[in-house]
């Protein structure tokens, strides 16, 4: 189905297949569905009867569903259909009578787009995972009749988040979890991808409890603690493509897969083992420099492979870490006059419940060749060094669990699961990777080419980084729960000019892969000052703005951790996180002025607030007073923290001032007298930190959290002497004050008169 | 692959005092790097060159941003592009204003004028201190000497105040503003063996006694110039070597209480006159703009090295000066007690700290 019937004069390169392979890609078993097979396996009715398929449950839209739909990228471009959020509740006359409506149907599975940008949860909230799915689809943007309009652009990602919503359904899940979108464009070329982790989720979040109901709850039916997401949500009889399943390690009770892709965070329920740490596929493929139509073939043609490269490329270089499971999953594709970008970063983890992963073989093609075979044995040590020297770095020592215990054939700590590389140009692909359609438990790299060598090289070749240092692009990094108030948030930007000679695929990748090595090398370096440290929230963005130019911008945050209390217990973590979870965020986060409203006295869905109210906990109550105490804890004037995570760690946020979303654009034509390319950036971001600072202080705010740079689009020409620059940031102004200064300010304030309905009105944007 | 742009930002700018002292050094980038590489730095932390050179970049440019803050301190801590915490802003400014002795010692006491900036080639050839640095320690002299130069009030206090430096700091500044204001000759050979400690204590006394500002301190340029009519009053002294049985007296007083006390007394008997003639005259001449100049030479001159060519222990210099000045007092026909005492009050701490080989 090249051609989207709905617009005949747009060709629309409409690449179901390779989104299929990625919802696969969860598992370790890659499975090839011939690209005119139907993107829709009929999983529906033969499909798995997971206990809550056919249960009757509503969904009371809550704040983070009609949240999802206004932080989408394309959100301006979407009509507001029925069903999409608080779209359709505005026309309805009232959001209260729609939502009430809403609520006694069987909200979710009427949904249109069932579909979540959150990728933290409350506990509980995430029965199962599937895994990720994704899609994709080629455009081409001049063919747009009226480009003012949004119509054609609606088509477009409907027919993506209809994509979504089948693969999720093909792994029997209901809903999608840490979806996100975005768009890559060059020229007249567009390529539109969404992605998100299919799960299931806990009805009864969905239903008017409360958050405390819904957890006492869970406590009563006696849930296994930290696997049950792991679980798989689909039928074992009639799975959805080959995996390798076994008992759940944690419960027993339970299948589980070898292998688990999400793009959410870690649950804050889930056992981990040891530590995680960021894990990045890279990936260059030159395309020819072609038109219109012949341009978005080559892209279409080329983005299989490049997906399935990209997820050969995390496999490997999970097994290497000795992990199991990756979080936060992110795989950016950009599309580039002559080249495609593929850049993937997750944050990897062992759970505790899923198998220990198998070790990688290197195989070779001619083995009678004696040095070769000699080289195949030394890389096959390296390879074998590196594993246990990554699980004692990471700390991994899982239990050993003998087989009778679990009762089902589990992997030998030898035995291999079996991954046959992909040659971007064989084509034999499909027929290859039928091979591992069986039981075949062997993970096997071979290396036949040189292209295959430099692979094996390149995972070598990842540093770790040094010691007292951590990365993950997840929010906070498993296993480290102590950490200290210092904090640094920094954007790092690189671009590198390609030799535009002989440019190989090889080359490319290459350097592609230094840009991305060094540039990590460089902030472990210069953060060096802040260990014990971690990277938190690394967000990797690649742009092609040239031809022969390759731009990566990172922002993230240094957190200095505490060494001597690291044996803190992951439960009191838990607590925290549940009580951030309860209290934290139902009263304090986000809209109060709406929901605490006494005006429609039975309206459906703030029983979560009033009761949190009514219950008035002794931690309710700390808030309160913290809400009614000026801003005078702020002693430190003019200091604005800014961070892309949603807490600042040691502080209490006692209020939100609404959101912060600035464009800037700079230009110069002096641009050799303001220091070159790097001066003037350099100069440019810090004003917009700066700028961002004021804007929070003016709010009467001290930090910024969830903050992002959306967009740092840069372009020069150095004969003209002239640069520009667009940037886009946004965050959440907040006020927040450090938990030592907290205790304080409430034994100072013993009785104070707030009234919740009333603050937190001021909404900025 | 050669890279086009590289930076790092920070919502708190990071500072490496390392880096900042080699910027301040006046090194280039390539020298930092190298000079870094040399401190073992890759070692310690795995790091390669190129990310060695990134980093050093990245630090330059933010030195160089911050440099025009840095002429004006008080921009720094109001500015709200950098956010830099109090302790790392008070390092900033205090190693930027930082100086080295073998260049202050080059132009303590010359006019900042253009016409000395051109010399900081030989002044950089001759010290082995990079050309850029020499020109930021100049300007910084030459800044700090704009400001506070036609300012009331206290000149350490003004210095302090408009560059927010240290006590210490501020008091070299204040210094070496008084030199330069004054012009003292610094530079002959004889005087090369004073260190900047020296000079710059010899000027604090100077300060704290014979500037406007020690008798009326609401005036302007009143810890910089030097109190004239003190200085025309200076003439009254001479009757003390000019009058023949003054002298004499003064000697027999100086002689009597210090019998037996001096090991060189001797040496000091003989030469009294001398000496005491050679203060005076020092004295007499302060009229004279020129004279003022080669105070310090003079001063070496007449009285360290006569004394230091006859042996003079510190300590029978200090007896000596102490009962010198003091003996006066007991002169009937002397009237000018008061003048003498604000004179020889300075004088005598200063020479007792320029006396030293």
């Amino acid at each position: 189905m090249p051609l989207d019937s709905q617009q005949p004069n747009s060709h629309c390169y409409w690449l179901t297949t390779y989104s299929e392979l990625l919802c696969v890609c969860s598992h370790s078993h890659l499975y090839w569905i011939p690209f005119n097979e139907d993107p829709n396996p009929n999983t529906h009715s033969s499909g798995p009867s997971t206990p809550l398929k056919n249960q009757t449950y509503s969904f009371s839209p809550s704040k983070s569903y009609s949240r999802q739909s206004s932080s989408s990228d394309t959100d301006l471009s979407l009509t507001p259909k029925t069903g999409m959020g608080s779209g359709s509740a505005g026309k309805e006359g009232g959001p209260f009578k729609a939502l009430l409506r809403q609520q006694t149907q069987s909200a979710l599975e009427q949904r249109e787009f069932p579909f979540f940008t959150l990728t933290a949860f409350p506990p509980g909230f995430l029965v199962h995972v599937g895994g990720v799915v994704s899609a994709r689809s080629v455009k081409l943007l001049d063919r747009i009749h009226n480009p003012d309009e949004p119509e054609t652009r609606d088509a477009w990602w409907a027919e993506i988040r209809q994509e979504i919503k089948s693969h999720a359904k093909a792994l029997g899940c209901h809903a999608v979890v840490g979806y996100s979108e975005s768009t890559s464009i060059c020229e007249e070329v567009c390529i539109l991808s969404a992605s998100g982790t299919a799960a299931v989720l806990n009805p009864r979040f969905l239903q008017d409890g409360t958050v405390e109901g819904c957890l006492e709850q869970r406590l009563e039916e006696n849930l296994p603690v930290g696997c049950g997401f792991c679980h798989i949500p689909y039928d074992e009889l009639n799975m959805p493509f080959p995996a390798h399943l076994t008992y759940c390690y944690n419960c027993r009770k339970q299948k589980v897969p070898d292998v688990l892709f999400t793009t959410v965070d870690l649950p804050t329920d889930a056992t981990v083992i040891g530590k995680g740490c960021l894990i990045q596929a890279r990936l260059c493929r030159l395309k020819k420099k072609a038109q219109a139509e012949a341009n978005a073939t080559a892209i279409s043609n080329l983005l299989p492979f490049m997906e399935y490269e990209v997820h050969t490329q995390l496999m490997n270089k999970l097994k290497l870490k000795g992990m199991n499971a990756l979080f936060g999953l992110r795989i950016q594709i950009t599309v580039g006059e002559n080249m495609l970008m593929g850049l993937a970063s997750a944050t990897g983890v062992y759970l505790a419940a899923l198998p220990t992963p198998g070790g990688i073989q290197i195989a070779g093609k001619t083995p009678n060749d004696g040095s070769y075979e000699q080289h195949i044995s030394h890389m096959q040590k390296k390879i074998n060094d590196t594993i246990a020297k990554n699980k004692e770095l990471y700390e991994i020592n899982p239990p050993e669990i003998s087989e009778e215990i679990i009762g089902s054939p589990i992997p030998e700590p030898r035995q291999r699961s079996r991954l046959l590389r992909s040659q971007s140009e064989s084509s034999d692909e499909v027929t290859e990777l039928d091979l591992s359609h069986g039981k075949k438990d062997a993970f096997v790299l071979e290396i036949d080419d040189t292209d295959a060598m430099e692979d094996v090289h390149s995972l070598l070749t990842d540093v770790p980084p040094p010691s007292g240092f951590y990365s993950c692009n997840t929010e906070i990094m498993p296993g480290i729960n102590n950490w200290t108030s210092e904090i640094q948030m920094f954007t790092s930007v690189r671009v590198i000019r390609l030799s535009s000679l002989n440019l190989t695929n090889q080359a490319l990748n290459k350097n592609f892969n230094d840009l991305c090595e060094n540039l990590l090398k460089s902030l472990y370096f210069k953060l060096r000052s802040m260990i014990p440290c971690c990277l938190c929230h690394v967000n990797f963005t690649v742009s092609l703005p040239e031809d022969e130019l390759i731009q990566v911008t990172v922002t993230a945050v240094a957190i200095t951790f505490d060494k001597n209390q690291a044996l803190q217990t992951t439960k009191t973590h838990v607590e925290k996180s549940l009580q951030r979870a309860s209290t934290d965020n139902e009263e304090l986060l986000q809209f109060p002025l709406e929901l605490c409203s006494d005006s429609l006295p039975s309206h459906p869905f703030p029983p979560a607030k009033a009761v949190t109210v009514e219950k008035a906990s002794p931690m309710g109550e700390g808030n309160f007073r913290n809400r009614s105490a000026p801003p005078c804890a702020n002693s430190t004037v003019g200091v604005v923290k800014m961070t892309p995570l949603s807490f600042i760690p040691g502080a209490k946020i006692t209020k939100y001032l609404g959101i912060i979303n600035m464009f800037f654009i700079r230009e110069t034509t002096s641009l050799r007298e303001e220091g070159g390319v790097s001066g003037f950036l350099h100069a440019f971001i810090a004003e917009v930190f700066a700028m961002v600072r004021a804007h929070v202080a003016a709010l009467g705010g001290n930090a910024v959290v969830s903050y992002i740079m959306k967009q740092c689009v840069f372009m020069e020409n150095p004969n003209k002497n002239q640069a520009q620059c667009l940037i886009n940031v946004s965050g959440d102004a907040v006020v927040f004050v450090r938990e030592s200064e907290l205790e304080v300010v409430s034994t100072q304030q013993p009785t104070a008169n707030c009234q919740p309905s009333c603050t937190g009105g001021e909404v900025t944007t | 692959m050669t890279s086009e742009l590289d930076i790092f930002v920070g919502n708190t700018t990071l500072i490496d005092e390392d880096v900042y002292r080699l910027w301040l050094d006046g090194y280039s980038v390539s020298d930092a790097v190298s000079l870094r590489v040399r401190s073992g730095i890759l070692e310690q932390t795995g790091a390669t060159a190129a990310v060695l050179q990134s980093d050093t970049m990245d630090h330059y440019r933010t030195f160089h941003m911050l440099e025009r803050l840095l002429h004006a301190p008080p921009k720094l801590l109001h500015q709200l592009i950098f956010q830099i915490p109090p302790s790392r802003q008070a390092l900033l400014i205090e190693r930027y204003y930082a100086f080295d002795e073998a260049f202050v010692r080059e132009v303590l006491g010359k006019k900042l004028s253009k016409g000395t900036k051109k010399d900081l080639d030989d002044i950089s050839t001759k010290t082995g201190i990079t050309l850029k640095s020499c020109r930021r320690q100049f300007d910084n002299f030459k800044r700090v000497f704009k400001v506070v130069e036609e300012m009331r009030g206290s000149l350490v206090d003004n210095i302090q105040q408009h560059f927010l430096l240290s006590d210490r700091l501020a008091r070299d500044y204040a210094a070496i503003v008084f030199f330069a204001n004054n012009r003292f000759e610094t530079g002959k050979k004889k005087l090369q063996y004073l260190s900047f400690g020296d000079f710059a204590f010899c000027a604090e006394l100077m300060i704290q006694n014979w500037t406007l500002g020690a008798v009326d301190s609401q005036v302007a340029d009143m810890d910089v110039d030097l109190d004239k009519e003190f200085l025309q009053d200076l003439k009254e002294l001479k009757m003390l070597v000019a009058d023949k049985d003054l002298l004499d007296l003064h000697k027999s007083l100086v002689c009597t209480a210090l019998r037996g006390k001096l090991g060189v007394f001797s040496e000091m008997e003989a030469n009294f006159k001398n000496l005491s003639r050679g203060l005076v005259n020092v004295a007499a001449k302060l009229t004279h703009n020129k004279d003022v100049r080669d105070l310090f030479v003079d001063l070496v001159e007449k009285f360290v090295e006569p004394c230091r060519s006859d042996h003079w222990p510190l300590n029978d210099v200090r007896l000596f000066l102490n009962q010198y000045s003091a003996s006066v007092h007991s002169l009937d026909g002397f009237r000018h007690q008061a003048l003498w005492d604000r004179y020889m009050g300075t004088l005598r701490g200063c020479l007792l700290r320029l006396y030293h080989d």
